[in-house]
């Protein structure tokens, strides 16, 4: 077994190549690396390449042409399902009787036609009154 | 972020849902805080009420004893004190019609409707609340020997 402590002293050092450095990283996460005496290695380490994830060099991140386009893509999704929502909301004809919800436009407009007609029918019209009153 | 914060609170207060009859006593019966059983309630907003000059219809009919027709009546008496054109009638003292307007706004007339029909030896109340253009002229005219 290879003496992985001097490959660490050497990592700390900077002397390690990259393949070096790479079967240091593949020892550590393997289950002979897991000992206390490697504890401060795993850490600095692990830390680094979070790190590298995090700030990661910006050729590696997407181009700003394809973040803008997704960013303008989503804008659209949004605005789209506000505007259906919205018409949704600003759109409604239903009609709940015991306990059933109909939507069926005809069915309710009738509904709404024959309220209105009796309401209307009731009521006293005043101008229909002149009107019979002095026969215009 | 502030930008997105405040871009989020107007899509929410956009879709927030307003009741059209607040600030009337009669919205306690379209809220539904008195219990009413055996009802049919239409709401119709927007495109389909485009014929009738409106933008909102909600009516509720419903059965009910002495007891709450009685409150119903009461409502809508309190709320037209408050109507700027009102035609109600009445038989034996008890209110069996109203129309009540209000704001006399050209842009947006908010009526209440109640009307009681006994059929078959059963009193329905119909009460209706709806906003529009509509004149009550349109509407008599409209709606007048249908």
């Amino acid at each position: 077994m290879k003496d992985y402590k001097e490959y660490i002293e050497r990592y700390f050092e900077g002397m390690l190549s990259e393949d070096e450095e790479l079967e240091l990283k593949l020892f550590l996460t393997s289950e002979e690396g897991q000992g206390p005496e490697y504890d401060e290695a795993r850490a600095v380490m692990g830390f680094f390449s979070t790190g590298c994830s995090v700030y990661e060099p910006a050729s590696v991140r997407k181009p700003d042409h394809v973040r803008r386009i997704v960013a303008v893509a989503a804008s659209l999704v949004l605005l789209v399902t506000l505007g259906v929502n919205i018409y949704n909301s600003n759109n409604v004809c239903v009609k709940m009787s015991g306990g059933d919800r109909i939507t069926d436009k005809e069915v309710v407009m009738n509904d709404v036609d024959n309220i209105l007609a009796d309401l209307m029918n009731e009521g006293t019209d005043v101008e229909s009154q002149l009107n019979d009153l002095f026969g215009r | 972020m502030k930008k997105y914060l405040l871009i989020v609170s107007l899509v929410l207060l956009a879709m927030a849902p307003a009741r059209a009859q607040k600030g009337l006593q009669i919205d306690s019966l379209f809220s539904k805080a008195v219990p009413i059983t055996g009802y049919e309630e239409s709401l119709v907003k927007g495109s389909a009420l485009r014929d009738y000059n409106l933008s909102y219809f909600r009516s509720f009919r419903f059965p009910a004893d002495k007891a709450l027709i009685d409150r119903i009546a009461s409502w809508i008496k309190q709320d037209a004190l408050t109507a700027t054109s009102k035609d109600m009638q009445e038989e034996d003292g008890e209110l069996t019609y109203a129309l009540l307007q209000f704001d006399g706004d050209k842009s947006k007339k908010r009526y209440v409707g109640h009307q009681i029909r006994h059929i078959d030896g059963k009193d329905y109340v119909t009460v209706v609340y709806m906003e529009g253009k509509a004149s009550v002229k349109d509407l008599h005219s409209f709606f007048k020997k249908r």
